[in-house]
This record gives structure tokens, C-alpha cells and sequence, in this order.
């Protein structure tokens, strides 16, 4: 288990306060946060390349805090790759063991096993310098694998590579996971990337690190606006007034399961909200129908984004493309929304809200 | 004036004023070189006393490179990787040895390898009039050009290739032998090569430390002044002429290789 306790660090105008982590044994752990977060300091901190001002950093109970980066049980894929120029690929992947005294005959064969299981066996013989992005990512996660290391540290493995190239990568970082049992710890800004691989997010905002939770949870129970909207979610909402069961937004008056009087925040689903074609001289006072004004709507390959407008309110609603084509929703058209109470998730927080979405 | 006529009179002036230049470099040498016959080149290379200056300075200036480099290298790798209190005092006063006068520095070597010095009593006598002394003379004009020229290429390396190796097993004994050396051997190559052709060239603080045994400036210097000329020329043809051969081929080896451009798209 990798266990951070009261880390601090201030680093001219930057700082980290009071960061504290349970990383179990076999967890993909992602640390999503925006860029300049702190994320990559923390797992510098972790590696050994920053010493935190305060704090521990435990390692299967053993204090690594003051241990130097060559002596920690881990190994780390940098953002940029920091590869060897002047050794080939095989020089790159076998360096980890050489340095540590592995012989030549282990570490040749290691480095023929990762480099066929990442597909990079072809390129054993050539310099690193002539490879393309994603053979070069290869190239770092075999030099990483090769020491065996007990944790693995991945900081934006995959953000400078192409799309098709990503999702080949992120597929085999999942498949690697799985079956080596290895404990990874990944910073990423990609909440797609986090969502595909981890086993449990914590969110690092504004230097400070939200409780982790797993990806599902993150996802349809963000701890607060400000999570929520860093995570992209739309019709984040700041409420004018609450009961339990009920917010007031605007003019509108709507059921939401778990508000009561300290709700300062809601999320509406935009794929909870039902789009109907019907005439809104039909809703009904206090029923969970509300009339919209169509601003535009954008088809964002299987899900079509309806943009609109509600009793002053800005609405986005996902529509699933079949569907979305029989609605045909055009600017100005003017259509019914049914917003369920299961579909308003009131935020726990009581913290005034500063973002919305 | 049109555009056009604007930028041809641009290039032009270039020219010229590049031209004056590369004059400046190529004519004195040119001069020297027509001037001395084949000849008196000859019978300079014959010369017991020429030939046995000229492998002085060469030999003296190079073991005076070897030996600052054990200590400069290094050197020149914690300068470009250690943030430390003072260390751009350091740098300004390791680059002195460059801007103060050669004579002067001579001057001040006497202080240190003088017959009254800790030098003098530790060798018995001091280093004036030395061969070590000659080398130390060399070494300490010429240090600022291996220390700056390794110290760029040590700082040429991105600082993630270092910590990479760090956190693969690596010691900092085994990043620099293995990840720094290996990455900027070509600039402490050139370093070296402009440390020992310093060393080579230096008259002023190496006279002052020993006219004898001479080394070849000392050498050009006194014919010229004993026998006018003509016989110091050859001398100082021969030395141009052997140096351009040694650092001609050292230049050679230490360029980098020529790569095309290749495209680093998945």
C-alpha cells in the first residue's frame, strides 16, 4: 500500500497543502486534475525527484519519504518520456536492469519479452530518436516494466499521442493491469483516460485533493459543483431555494431526490431529461414538464446535444441519435421537457457554489 | 528605392562588411604562408630545437587538458545541474582567467608557484621555469573554454532524461557515466580541443612562468627577436600548419552526424 500523509510542498508561488492517500496493493489510481494542478508534483514527491516541505510517503508501511529515486521499488513513465537518445530501444528497456546489476542474458530476454508484448519487438536494433510518438511511449512503458517495479507511476502517459494511437495504448495500459496485478499510480488531465482505467479517482482541484471514489461514483455523484464541472458535466445549477425533495432555479420549481433546505447546488442530467414534441399550452402546473425554447441542437456522433432555454434557465439535453431524428429540433421550436426528481442530483455540499456549467 | 533594390543593397553591405572579416582572419595567415618558402619550412622541421619546442607545447598543453578534465568534467556537470548559493559568482570567476590580461595572469601564477610559495616548498624549489609549471600556466588561461563548452552541452540534455535514469536505479555516479557523458561527449570534445589549443597558443603568462624550457611561442618570439623575421617565421608556419592538421580532424570527429527529418507521428 502507498500511503501519503500531510504532504506539503511550496514551490516559489506554487503550493500543495495537507495531502493525504490510501493506495491499495493492485489499484489503478488516478489523480485527474486540470493542468497545473500540482498533479506531477505529487508524483514527484512520490518518486523521489521533490522532497515534500511536510509529510510522510510510506511504502508497504515503510517510511520512503527521504529514500533517493533510485533506491524507491517503483518506476515512472513521464509526461515527456525523458528516452535515451544515444542508446537503441533495446539499450532503453534493458538500462533499468543493467544499472541494477541485472546480467546481460535476463535482462536481454526481459527486454524481448516487453518488447513483443507491447509490439515494439521490430524496432529492438534502432536508435530511439527516429521513432514515432506512440512507438516512443512504448518504448518508456517497457523501459518502466523492465525493472519489475512494485509500483508503476504514469504522469499523462497518453496525452501527446493521437487519437487512434491512444485508445491502442489505453487498451493495452488496461489489459497490462489486469494481468500483471501491478499498483499504478496515473495523473492525468483526461477524465475519459481516468474513467477507461482506474480503479478509484480523487480529484485534485484548486490544491486541494477530494476524497477518492470509484469512477462510476465520481461520475453520477460528483462531491461538488466545482468537481462537476471540471469533469465536464453540463446544467450544473446554482439553486435559489430549497426544501427537502424540492430547489427553486429561476422560475422554476423542481422535484430533485435528495435536496433538502442546505442544497446550494444541483445537477440536471442531460440524459435524464425527456424531449417531447407536444404542445406546452398541454404542461401541467407543478408537474415535472417544463416548456423549452430549441436554441440548436449539435450531433455529437451517438448523442445529439439539444440546446434550449427554460423559464430563463439554460438547458443542455443528450438525445440518443435514433431518437433524436424522429424530435428533428430545430432553433425555435419550441418542445416539452420532462425533468424527473431522479434526474436532479442535489450536490452535498453546503460550500456557496462558483462554477456553473 | 524599391523593395527589391532595399534588399540587394542589404545583402550587399553584408557581403562587404563579412567580406572585411574574413580578411581580417585570412590575410595575415595567408601572408605568412606565401612568404616562407618551402625551404626554410623544411629546415625549420629539421630543426633539433624547433621539432623539440614543438613537441613540447603539444605535449605539455595536452597532458594540461587531460588532466583538468578529470576534475573539469565533472565540474562542468554540477554547474549545469545544481542550483547553489554562489554559483554565479562561481561561474564569473572560473570564466576570469578568459578577460584578465595573459601576462598579468602569469603575474599572479608567480604568486602561488614562485621558490617562497606552498608550491615551492612542497616541490622543492617551485614550479618557475618548469614543465609542470609551463602546463599549469597553459591550464589556467585555457580552462574557461572546457568548462563553458561542457557545461553547455551537460545542460543541453533535458533534465527528465537524468531524473528518468534516477528513478530506473541509476546513482548520480552512474546517470553522469552513463546517461550525461555518454549524451555530450561531442561539446567536452570541442572543449578540450579549444582547451589545448589555448594552451598551445599562450605566451604571455607561460613566459613569465618559464622562458625555458621554451615552448613555441616563447620560441617564435625570441628568433624573432634574435634573428629577425625570416626564421621566425617558419617556426610559426610550422606550429599553424600542425594545428590545423590536429584540429581539423578533431572537428571532424566531434560533429555531430547529419540526420534527415523524420516525422514523429504514429
Amino acid at each position: 500500500m502507498l500511503e501519503l500523509d500531510g504532504i506539503g510542498l511550496t514551490l516559489g508561488a506554487f503550493s500543495l497543502r495537507d495531502i493525504s492517500l490510501r493506495i491499495g496493493t493492485g489499484e489503478h489510481f488516478v489523480l485527474l486534475g486540470p493542468t497545473g494542478a500540482g498533479k506531477t508534483a505529487l508524483l514527484e514527491i512520490v518518486c523521489g525527484l521533490l522532497r515534500p516541505g511536510t509529510g510522510t510517503v510510506r511504502w508497504s508501511g515503510r517510511d520512503i519519504t527521504r529514500l533517493p529515486p533510485e533506491s524507491r521499488p517503483l518506476a515512472v513513465v513521464f509526461q515527456d518520456l525523458g528516452l535515451f537518445d544515444h542508446l537503441t530501444v533495446a539499450g532503453n528497456i534493458e538500462f533499468g536492469p543493467r544499472v541494477r546489476g541485472v546480467s546481460r542474458t535476463v535482462r536481454s530476454a526481459r527486454a524481448r519479452d516487453l518488447a513483443a508484448r507491447l509490439g515494439i519487438d521490430h524496432l529492438l536494433g534502432r536508435r530511439v530518436a527516429g521513432l514515432s510518438g506512440g512507438e516512443r511511449q512504448r518504448v518508456a512503458l517497457a523501459r518502466a516494466l523492465a525493472v519489475e517495479p512494485e509500483l508503476l507511476l504514469l504522469d499523462e502517459p497518453l496525452s501527446a499521442l493521437d487519437g487512434v494511437t491512444r485508445d491502442a495504448l489505453r487498451d493495452e495500459l488496461r489489459s497490462l493491469h489486469r494481468t500483471n496485478g501491478l499498483t499504478v499510480v496515473h495523473v492525468t488531465h483526461d477524465r475519459e483516460e481516468a474513467l477507461y482505467l482506474a480503479t478509484r479517482i480523487a480529484v485534485l482541484l484548486d490544491r486541494r485533493l477530494h476524497p477518492p471514489t470509484a469512477p462510476e461514483s465520481l461520475f453520477r455523484s460528483p462531491p461538488d459543483p466545482d468537481v462537476a464541472a471540471f469533469l465536464g458535466l453540463r446544467n450544473v445549477l446554482s439553486v435559489d431555494a430549497a426544501s427537502d425533495g424540492r430547489v427553486v432555479i429561476g422560475e422554476l420549481e423542481l422535484r430533485s431526490d435528495g435536496a433538502s433546505p442546505s442544497t446550494r447546488a444541483v445537477w440536471i442530467r442531460p440524459d435524464a431529461v425527456e424531449l417531447r414534441r407536444e404542445p406546452p399550452e398541454l404542461v401541467e402546473a407543478g408537474s415535472a414538464d417544463v416548456p423549452v425554447t430549441v436554441d440548436e441542437a449539435v450531433m455529437l456522433g451517438p448523442m445529439t446535444e439539444v440546446r434550449c432555454r427554460a423559464g430563463g434557465l439554460s438547458l443542455r439535453v443528450l438525445v440518443p441519435d435514433s431518437e433524436a431524428v424522429a424530435l428533428d429540433a430545430r432553433p425555435g421550436d419550441r418542445l416539452v421537457a420532462r425533468l424527473v426528481s431522479r434526474g436532479i442530483y442535489a450536490f452535498p455540499t453546503t460550500r456557496p457554489i462558483s462554477v456553473t456549467s | 528605392m524599391t523593395a527589391r533594390d532595399r534588399a540587394w543593397a542589404f545583402h550587399i553591405a553584408i557581403v562587404l562588411l563579412g567580406s572585411a572579416v574574413v580578411l581580417l582572419v585570412v590575410a595575415p595567415l595567408a601572408g605568412m604562408l606565401f612568404a616562407t618558402s618551402s625551404a626554410d619550412l623544411s629546415r625549420a622541421a629539421r630543426d633539433g630545437q624547433v621539432v623539440a619546442s614543438l613537441w613540447l607545447t603539444l605535449v605539455v598543453a595536452f597532458v594540461a587538458t587531460a588532466v583538468c578534465s578529470l576534475g573539469g568534467v565533472p565540474l562542468a556537470w554540477v554547474l549545469a545541474r545544481r542550483r547553489f548559493p554562489g554559483r554565479a559568482a562561481l561561474l564569473a570567476v572560473l570564466d576570469l582567467p578568459v578577460v584578465i590580461p595573459h601576462v598579468a595572469a602569469g603575474v599572479a601564477l608567480l604568486t602561488v608557484l614562485g621558490r617562497h610559495t606552498l608550491v615551492g616548498r612542497v616541490t622543492g624549489g617551485g614550479l618557475v621555469g618548469t614543465t609542470a609549471g609551463i602546463g599549469v600556466a597553459m591550464a589556467f588561461v585555457s580552462i574557461p573554454f572546457l568548462l563553458n563548452s561542457a557545461r553547455i552541452g551537460f545542460e543541453a540534455i533535458p533534465l527528465r532524461v537524468e531524473q528518468a535514469a534516477r528513478t530506473l536505479g541509476a546513482s548520480p555516479a552512474q546517470v553522469f557515466f552513463t546517461v550525461a557523458l555518454p549524451v555530450a561527449w561531442r561539446s567536452i570534445v570541442t572543449g578540450m580541443t579549444l582547451m589545448w589549443a589555448r594552451g598551445i597558443s599562450e605566451f604571455g603568462a607561460v613566459v613569465i612562468i618559464a622562458y625555458h624550457p621554451m615552448t613555441m611561442p616563447v620560441l617564435v618570439f625570441q628568433r624573432l627577436n634574435d634573428f629577425g623575421l625570416r626564421y621566425a617565421q617558419a617556426a610559426a608556419v610550422l606550429l599553424v600548419l600542425v594545428c590545423v592538421a590536429i584540429f581539423g580532424t578533431l572537428r571532424a570527429v566531434s560533429r555531430p552526424p547529419r540526420v534527415g527529418h523524420r516525422g514523429r507521428d504514429a
